[in-house]
């Protein structure tokens, strides 16, 4: 019989990998044991590293934790513990939303894993652009907000103009890791966190509108910008009363999003054209800027270009702002929803095409099933068009990552 | 000009891409039947995740996804699903596991390996890990089983162009310009093209 790859393993990183897995399945040592039908004292002398696990109990345990084998035994990054995400939001978590942001944070956990082995593979180290922290201790916060958000945009070149896909800007300019994750509450808007090895990470709710996403994105950015090393978890009502740092983000995001230049130019423009602005004209001004008609309203408000108060008006005379956008016909603003970053998808696909994976661990990256994985690897491929697609398939573009 | 297969083996265990491309086809009963070792495939490789393939819909206008079905086949005995039975074989499989990467697919090789059985498996970079790492064991792919039973069993030709359109269709496979059998499927697609249905 061949050597066990078990007899040479660490068994105290191999035991340690096995614990937090367990942890993050929710399952107890009894729990455990029981699974590989021994006594919980074995169990514990498996997850210390002084018992060495048996094949069989591996494969028991792994399955049982939703794992692949795989990811114990193959040398993989360790990934650093994730902070854990300070509340900002309802005075009061209940246990259970508690639970589910652990859930949350463990399978960004399992994904940065992931994202740190491509890259580890492919000798791929992220870029990260990041600025120095921005101080703003002592500043009053609209200004300093605003002043935050210029210098931002200066420094990525964006001009004043509407932001395109903020989210690939993000990822590929600065060098953050996005994902998108369907989260509940569905007042849970995003969670921003950050480690020396895998710099900021934000995790947005995928449930929303991409207006809203939109304003999450650069909501969690400011974090990563003035309040770097501080994980955040945002829901987004019940605030009894907003912390500085929320006030300051939720600013910077409107100044990020809707400059004060290029939305007065735009809504001067609009004045010059018609005596009196309708919903219409709020509704593709909001489109433009990818933002809510809430957002884009309280702004105008903000600006003193519209009378205070006005979206309330609205909000009690019962604006359907779905229905609004239907008639416009306006179509979605442009996004990107998929819920891993456009750099992790492909670096998987050129895992892939360069033979380093296979097509079962593809779609395991992506998380989707083998008919959805060839579709994704398609639509990458056509994305990095024909010159790309020939370096990346040899001599068949089109085929080598078929079924 | 084709060869038939010599399958130096005492079976062949299908890996998840080859197993949908053979459900795919539409005959797949057909095609198991007409090989003349024993087919089996890893319990994880079928239960890990669903496998799905697109099927024409009823009407004929447009894709449906279909959940792929065994039980014909398993039913006709044509097709054995297996798991690890022994410590030699798990011990193979977790070995395995750490260059493949995948439970499903280090299964299929250890239970290849440990059987003496020749593997089933279409997707390139797969195929490639699999050669690497298994260099001795024998590999064959969807064209080589389907022209097996073009062979054995001389189906009509429009029956035999409908199976590689829906294996094309099902899953989006057609052998890569370099497999040996291109010409040979290229030439099935492109010589009963005209011929009524």
């Amino acid at each position: 019989m061949d050597q066990s790859v078990l007899d040479t393993i660490d068994p105290r990183v191999l035991g340690d990998d096995l614990q937090k897995a367990r942890k993050r399945r929710g399952l107890t040592q009894e729990d455990a044991a029981k699974i590989i039908e021994t006594a919980r004292t074995t169990l514990v002398a498996i997850e210390k590293g002084e018992r060495r696990i048996k094949p069989g109990e591996l494969i028991k345990l792994a399955h049982a934790y939703g794992r692949q084998v795989s990811d114990f035994v193959r040398p993989h990054p360790v990934i650093d513990a994730f902070p854990r995400p300070q509340f900002r939001g309802p005075a009061a978590q209940s246990e259970e939303d508690a639970e589910k942001i652990a859930s949350y944070v463990a399978s960004v956990e399992q994904y940065c894993q992931d994202y740190l082995e491509l890259e580890e593979l492919l000798k791929t180290p992220l870029v990260r652009r990041y600025p120095p922290q921005y101080s703003v201790a002592g500043l009053k916060i609209e200004q300093a907000a605003e002043g935050v958000a210029i210098e931002e945009r200066h420094r990525l070149g964006l001009g004043d103009g509407p932001l395109p896909i903020l989210r690939d800007i993000l990822e590929q300019d600065v060098g953050l890791r996005i994902f998108y994750m369907p989260l509940q509450p569905r007042t849970f808007s995003e969670m921003y966190m950050y480690t020396d090895q895998l710099g900021g990470l934000l995790v947005v709710n995928s449930l929303h509108q991409e207006g809203r996403r939109r304003w999450s994105i650069a909501h969690g950015y400011c974090h990563f910008l003035v309040h770097r090393f501080q994980s955040d978890a945002c829901f987004e009502e019940s605030y009894h009363r907003r912390p500085e740092s929320e006030r300051f983000a939720e600013a910077f995001a409107r100044y990020f999003l809707m400059p004060t230049s290029s939305l007065a130019k735009r809504f001067d423009d609009l004045r010059r054209i018609k005596e009196k602005r309708t919903l219409t004209d709020l509704g593709t001004l909001a489109h433009y800027y990818g933002v809510s008609m809430e957002a884009l309203t309280l702004r105008l408000e903000d600006m003193n270009l519209l009378p205070t108060g006005t979206w309330e008006g609205l909000e009690a005379r019962g604006l359907k702002v779905g229905e609004l956008q239907q008639r416009l016909n306006q179509g979605d603003i442009p996004a990107r929803a998929q819920p891993f970053p456009l750099r992790y998808q492909y670096l998987a696909l050129e895992a892939l095409t360069r033979g380093l994976i296979g097509e079962g661990r593809f779609a395991r990256l992506l998380n989707v099933d083998r008919l959805e994985a060839s579709r994704i690897a398609q639509e990458l491929q056509d994305q990095l068009g024909d010159g790309a697609e020939q370096s990346l398939n040899g001599d068949d573009p089109g085929r080598a990552i078929e079924s | 000009m084709t060869r038939s297969i010599v399958f130096s083996r005492d079976g062949v265990i299908l890996n998840a891409c080859c197993l949908r491309n053979i459900y795919a086809s539409g005959c797949m009963v057909a095609i198991l039947g007409a090989l003349p070792i024993p087919t089996m495939i890893a319990r994880i490789a079928y239960q890990e995740q669903p496998l799905r393939i697109f099927r024409e819909n009823k009407e004929g206008e447009g894709l449906v996804v279909e959940h792929i079905d065994l039980q014909p086949a398993l039913n006709a005995g044509l097709l054995v699903v297996a798991s690890l039975t022994s410590e030699a074989e798990e011990t193979k499989m977790i070995n395995l596991a750490t260059v493949l990467e995948g439970d499903a697919e280090a299964t299929t090789a250890a239970l290849a390996l440990q059987r003496r059985r020749a593997i089933g498996v279409d997707g390139p970079a797969t195929m490639g890990l699999f050669r690497q790492h298994l260099p001795d064991v024998q590999i064959v792919s969807t064209p080589i089983l389907v022209q097996h039973w073009v062979e054995r069993s001389r189906p009509p030709s429009r029956a035999l162009r409908a199976a590689l359109q829906n294996i094309h269709q099902g899953t989006g496979y057609a052998p890569p310009v370099h497999h040996p059998l291109y010409p040979w499927w290229q030439e099935v697609l492109e010589t009963t093209k005209d011929e009524p249905m």
